[in-house]
């Protein structure tokens, strides 16, 4: 069940003074039980590409398809009702399957309380109560939110466990998708680790695909099988992190880094330390050392 | 959707009006305001019209922009057409049950829409020419005497000024929240009236809170650039009217004095009686 993208282009106010391309023909497939990382420097058009997958906003040009289906293109001569509720149901089934979790998802919290709030989801899919109540249960236990919390209001809660209470609202419609953006930005390290570390157990767990946007080379070297670099609108590199990581010198120069046992790597290898492959966190860091030095 | 509503905002374009003084910019409108309730006909509304069209030429913006972007108004439009069509009394043309529609009741509708289009594209012509910044300074500029009487221009100007800045920052919010309430499966486009107000909950909180946000950050970093409100404020950049403010004054005043004129201009009716009259 991929989500490919053709020739997708996607403008902002055209036609005005401020119009802005935001993407330029990108091609691309998300596969299924993928972890995909995002990366680009800011305005490079991250946000705008997953707001399309799951149709927010329309491509400008270009088709988007899930499932093989496309996203907004339908038979000939359908009539106009017809054809505005087939877009419509089309696009709720869409939102089911790929679900979204916005940058800063905790401003978008409103119901009284954080169970009422995960349940949002669900029951605008018209699912029955048990199966509501059943699911909210389950997903805080994904986020790792204490099941006391469930009637606290989430106004209450601290900044991480409010992001926690905003990503199980995601997962409650029970996505084939998830699609996170910048999940991780203004917490601290403990927070951003419990954070994407659970992610990535549910991911093994659920076989369910992950698209993760991120500023943290780190984070996305540690927890992706697959990078996409983005650069101004364009898809510059993708692939696996160990060969996307080898481009340091062009990653430099669309305003992005590699992760720094990456590059500390490589200062070694120009000293001359015999290490093989790139290398992506402290612990292969490690590892390597210790081959080397044979300890 | 909500991106089309351009109440207040800046519109950035290189030309004339642009870069006319703020304050010669609200001299000018509110001369064109007080000379659109002076203005008797329709053949005088149908001047000022052309002479707005050709102020909108000058300063560059698209026609489409300005109109796209008045649709907020369009209820106060059809408000205004039914209400003074079936209320003015004077001849009858038409009489179904207890509605009646006159023909100055006519004339009168037409008349009211004719100048309330007039008087917003006149407005938002000034906000569209300048920013807030420049608006606020001009203000505060034109009221200092009133400031002799202990009136708090500076504050006020200042007010205005950020619940301008304020629109469009709260119509991104409403905009960024809406998606994602739509991501999570809220629909705010079918239903009936009841359920779409009841769909505009998981909007409307989280906007409040932001705006309260969004608020109080303001303050803070106005507070930390140490801002303390008039007392000792000097700016970096002092008004000065230029040659062509000079000029466009001069338009003002000719543009006024004409359109004051047209209240001699026999009225559309009477040339209409007179048309008819030839035949007769
Ligand atoms: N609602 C909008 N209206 C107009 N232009 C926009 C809008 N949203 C984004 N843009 C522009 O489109 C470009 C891409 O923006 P986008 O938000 O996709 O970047 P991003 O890669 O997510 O950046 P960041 O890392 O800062 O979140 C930017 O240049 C931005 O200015
Ligand atoms: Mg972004």
């Amino acid at each position: 069940m991929p989500i490919e993208l053709k020739h997708v282009s996607y403008t902002y106010d055209p036609g005005l003074p401020t119009a802005k391309d935001a993407l330029k023909d990108v091609s691309l497939t998300f596969r299924e039980k993928e972890f995909v990382g995002i990366i680009g420097h800011t305005g490079s058009g991250k946000s705008t590409l997953i707001q399309m997958l799951n149709g927010l906003i329309q491509p400008t040009e270009g088709e988007i398809l899930l499932n093989g289906e496309s996203y907004y293109s339908f038979p000939e001569g359908m009539k106009k009702r017809q054809l505005k509720k087939a877009q419509a149901a089309r696009l709720k089934s869409i939102r089911q399957q790929v679900g979204l979790v916005f940058q800063y998802p905790e401003h978008q919290l409103f119901e009284m309380t954080v169970a009422k709030d995960i349940a949002f989801g669900p029951a605008n899919l018209g699912l029955p109560e048990e199966e509501i109540a059943a699911r909210v249960d389950e997903c805080m236990a994904m986020v790792g939110l204490k099941p006391e919390l469930k009637e606290k209001s989430p106004f209450e809660l601290s900044g991480g466990q409010k992001r926690r209470v905003a990503i199980a609202g995601v997962l409650a419609m029970k996505p084939a998708f998830l699609v996170l953006d910048e999940p991780t930005a203004g917490l601290d390290p403990r927070g951003r680790d419990g954070i994407l570390g659970r992610i990535r157990r549910l991911q093994e767990e659920t076989q369910i695909a992950v698209i993760l946007v991120s500023h943290s080379m780190e984070d996305v070297a540690r927890y992706t099988d697959r990078i996409i670099a983005v650069d101004d609108g364009r898809i510059r590199f993708d692939g696996k992190p160990r060969e996307v990581f080898e481009h340091a010198q062009e990653l430099r120069q669309m305003g992005l880094g590699i992760p720094q046992m990456t590059e500390l790597g490589f200062r070694l290898k120009e000293k001359g330390l015999p290490l093989h492959d790139t290398i992506l966190s402290v612990e292969e860091m490690l590892q390597a050392l210790k081959e080397v030095y044979s300890c | 959707m909500l991106r089309d509503i351009t109440i207040g905002q800046y519109y950035s374009a290189d030309s004339v009006i642009h870069r006319l003084d703020p304050r010669t910019k609200l001299i000018g409108t509110f001369c064109f305001i007080v000379i659109l309730f002076l203005i008797k006909g329709v053949y005088g509304l149908l001047i000022a019209g052309l002479l707005l069209l050709l102020i909108v030429k000058a300063t560059k913006i698209p026609l489409w922009y300005i109109v796209r972007g008045q649709k907020s108004i369009y209820i106060l439009l059809m408000f205004t057409v039914v209400l003074n069509m079936l209320m003015v009394k004077g001849d009858v043309l038409v009489k179904i049950g207890f509605i009646t529609i006159t023909r100055e009741g006519i004339y009168t509708a037409v008349f009211m829409a004719m100048r309330l289009i007039l008087l917003v594209i006149g407005c938002s012509l000034m906000t569209l020419t300048t920013t807030p910044l420049q608006l606020t300074d001009g203000l505060e500029r034109l009221l200092r005497p009133l400031k002799k009487i202990k009136v708090p221009v500076h504050d006020i100007s200042m007010m205005m000024s950020i619940a301008l800045r304020f629109i469009p920052i709260l119509m991104e919010e409403t905009d960024k929240i809406m998606k994602a309430q739509s991501a999570r499966g809220a629909d705010f486009e079918s239903g009936s009236i009841l359920q779409r107000a009841k769909a505009l909950i998981p909007v409307l909180v989280p906007l409040v809170i932001s705006a309260f946000r969004r608020a109080d950050e303001l303050a803070t970093a106005m507070e930390a650039r140490c801002y303390r409100g008039d007392e000792g404020r000097t700016r970096m950049k002092e008004l000065k009217y230029q040659k062509r403010d000079h000029i466009a004054k001069l338009v003002i005043l000719v543009g006024c004095a004409g359109l004051y004129m047209t209240r001699f201009l026999p009225s559309i009716t009477q040339t209409f009686y007179a048309i008819t009259g030839l035949f007769s």
